[in-house]
């Protein structure tokens, strides 16, 4: 085991300063959050976009990155690596790399953990939150390792990288001409079902190709492996029918009646109901012909409807919501769909997200058109409609407003 | 006991064959020189005797081990350095030395600590940073403190400069003063082991030619002049020992590969009786010289 630390030790000396640039992006993502969760109106945006690139951008490349970085000093694909002339077995440097990877997957938890609990997190917020951050660590790893292992240098792995976006961005669009054809007619289970039928095919293929390596050092052979994967996942995404296995279904939503919110649509203004509350932060009407209203929401952890995990509150066709934003001018309204934002924020127990409507007048709102918007939202009301039954409240014409049924 | 042992090794890369059932022996203490044309099969051999690659056919025993079964346990014995490895390059001297140290139960930090000195390295320069002479310095340091049973050194002098090479050698000859060890040292170039190795072998197109002490080697070659009289030599139905048997007027030159002394006398008087024949010593590198080309006649001649 000393060894194995010591393969260990090494690698985080080569790394050092990745590791460290790393874990200055993940304080910055966490830093900037905080900053934006603290501000109102159009003061977030920025720190929104910060934050937002941090954790989409700087942070999966970097992570991407460091696992290229683990096996660069060691590659496992035939040659005369210095490793391989030791007194080193592929089991012990196997074990080393998933250590260090392992840890690499903790990090960001652990740079998390004092935000969080500076933030009055519950053991159960601290739990969800764990999982939600190492997930995405995981997720990257997964993606990185089959490349790391079958790229005997940085260069080769960018390259095997870039052949591989390629190749799955050749699936997603044949998969849109020929299965999907853009109708989005597939059921929600399906997908689910898919979605981890894809996930577990990848994981196999790619703890396949590391154990084939790293022991035998068949390069062609793990490609094959990795390409035969690839081609099992567009099959299922293609072909599979069957719902979610009963131990992956969600559990049914019990049906409930329609909650409807009301908040005046203007910025600053909110609206508490059952210790949730919903706030109006920025409304710009007429941009690129288009009224993109944003709201932030909070919930606190003794809510009911606290969801059970954050992945399962990020997802809308679990729990279907929309907005109407209603005209006082005129009575007409339009609909929106929620682009929830998954990055989520909790503190002193309650959590909150931010979300981004964006309504079509031009393409949706019934009848002429008002030459000038703006006269048309003010006073307007935003009224957000929740619950199983969410979906019968899309509006397509004129109607009543305050919650009356359309 | 032999310290490699191969037989009927062959690999194959794609259709094209780099061995063919080759068939080789180390004893153990001996430093064997590996010599062959680039392209003969020496880096192959190399490789698959430290198992960084499988053979297409046959085995190849290290240290009494199949070459694919090395263990740590063997591993700890071998020492390797090669023109072509990757050393961590980001690692200054003493890092990789820090490194290595704790895989080698048997590392002797006195005999580090000499060598170091002994190189001429700088402990805390970048091995990126060191030119191709003290980078292959480096890998040997890397490999001569824990005492290896075997070194396997491949290409090492190659793009090296004379005073370079010396350090080198020392280096090798001070380890091999203090212990019993084997040297498997291959090169395409006979000068450079000449001095260093007392077994030789010779691989030609992924085949052994031959493998024996130096000394015997250098013993049983002659070049013969012979000045010729009025008779007429007899040069019809040459023995096959033989080798590059040319006549220029009335002098006849060849290579005689099983001299002794007393068969010179008998076929000097047989064949050329009223003629001086005069047998001259022979460099290593010219004997190996006329075995190659003497074999490529042979594989020509078979081939028409």
């Amino acid at each position: 085991m000393s060894l194995t630390w010591h393969i260990v030790r090494k690698d985080v000396t080569r790394l050092r300063w990745v590791i460290l640039l790393w874990v200055v992006a993940l304080a910055g993502e966490i830093t900037l959050a905080a900053i934006q969760a603290t501000l109102d109106a159009e003061g977030h945006v920025l720190f929104y976009m910060a934050a937002w690139t941090f954790g989409n951008v700087f942070i999966p490349v970097i992570g991407y990155g460091l696992v290229m970085g683990l096996q660069d000093d060691d590659p496992v694909t035939e040659g005369d690596s210095f490793w391989m002339t030791r007194p080193i077995t592929g089991g012990r440097l196997l074990s080393a790399k998933a250590l260090l990877a392992a840890l690499f997957c903790l990090v960001p938890v652990a740079i998390s953990v004092p935000f969080w609990l500076s933030h009055d997190f519950g053991l159960g917020a601290l739990w969800k939150s764990s999982v939600h951050v190492l997930w995405r660590q995981v997720l990257i790893s997964l993606l990185a390792v089959p490349f790391a292992v079958i790229s005997s240098s940085g260069a080769k792995f960018v390259t095997n990288t870039l052949v591989g976006a390629v190749a799955v961005l050749g699936m997603v669009l044949l998969y849109r001409m020929v299965a999907d054809n853009g109708a989005h007619t597939t059921p929600d289970a399906v997908l689910v079902s898919r979605g981890w039928i894809i996930l577990c095919v990848w994981i196999v293929a790619a703890a396949t190709a590391a154990l084939n390596q790293f022991y035998r050092h068949r390069t062609q052979r793990s490609v094959a492996i990795l390409v035969t994967a690839a081609f099992a996942c567009f099959a299922v995404s293609m072909w599979w029918d069957s719902g979610a296995p009963a131990l992956l279904a969600k559990a049914p939503v019990p049906d409930s009646a329609p909650v409807l919110v009301e908040v005046p649509a203007r910025e600053g203004a909110h609206v508490s109901r059952d210790g949730r509350t919903v706030r109006v932060i920025s409304l710009i009407p007429d941009f690129s012909r288009t009224i993109v209203v944003e709201v932030s929401e909070s919930e606190p952890e003794s809510s009911p409807s606290y969801p059970a995990s954050l992945s399962e509150g990020s997802t809308p066709a679990h729990r279907p919501e929309h907005y109407v934003l209603v005209s006082q001018d005129d009575g007409r309204a339009l609909t929106a769909e929620v682009t929830r934002s998954p990055e989520e924020l909790h503190a002193d127990r309650v959590r909150y997200f931010r979300s981004t409507l964006v309504f079509y007048p031009y393409r949706d709102l019934q009848g002429p058109v008002p030459s000038n918007i703006g006269p048309w939202i003010a006073g307007a009301v935003l009224v957000k409609v929740e619950g199983r039954d969410a979906a019968l409240f899309k509006l397509n014409g004129p109607t009543e407003r305050n919650g009356g049924a359309p | 006991m032999n310290v490699i042992e191969t037989s009927q090794l062959s690999r194959s890369y794609g259709r094209a064959d780099a061995l063919h059932g080759l068939n080789l022996t180390v004893p153990a203490g001996s430093i064997f020189a590996f010599i062959g044309a680039n392209g003969a099969g020496k880096t192959t051999t190399i490789k698959v005797l430290m198992n960084l690659l499988e053979p297409s056919g046959g085995v190849a025993r290290v240290l009494g081990t199949d070459s694919r079964r090395l263990s740590p346990r063997e591993r700890e014995k071998i020492g390797y350095v090669s023109e072509n490895q990757k050393l961590p390059d980001w690692m200054t001297v003493r890092q990789l030395l820090d490194y290595c140290r704790p895989f080698y139960p048997t590392w002797d930090r006195d005999l580090e600590a000499k060598l170091l000195k002994q190189f001429e390295l700088p402990p805390d320069r970048k091995i990126r940073q060191l030119s191709r002479g003290m980078m292959m310095k480096a890998a040997l340091l890397s490999s001569l403190p824990y005492r290896p049973k075997l070194l396997v050194l491949d290409e090492p002098f190659s793009g090296l400069d004379p005073l370079v090479r010396d350090e080198f050698v020392r280096g090798m000859l001070e380890v091999s003063q203090q212990s019993e060890w084997t040297i498997f040292i291959s090169s395409h170039d006979i000068n450079e082991v000449e001095q260093l190795a007392d077994r030789v072998g010779l691989i030609d197109a992924g085949r052994m030619q031959f493998a024996e002490p130096i000394e015997g080697l250098m013993g049983r070659f002659r070049r013969i002049d012979v000045t010729l009289g009025n008779a007429e030599p007899s040069l019809q139905a040459a023995p096959s020992s033989w080798l590059e048997v040319e006549r220029m007027g009335n002098h006849v030159r060849f290579v005689d590969s099983q001299f002794t002394q007393d068969s010179f006398d008998a076929y000097r008087a047989e064949r050329f009786p009223d003629a001086e024949a005069v047998p001259v010593p022979m460099k290593l590198r010219d004997i190996f010289v006329t075995l190659a080309k003497s074999r490529r006649g042979q594989a020509v001649a078979a081939a028409s």
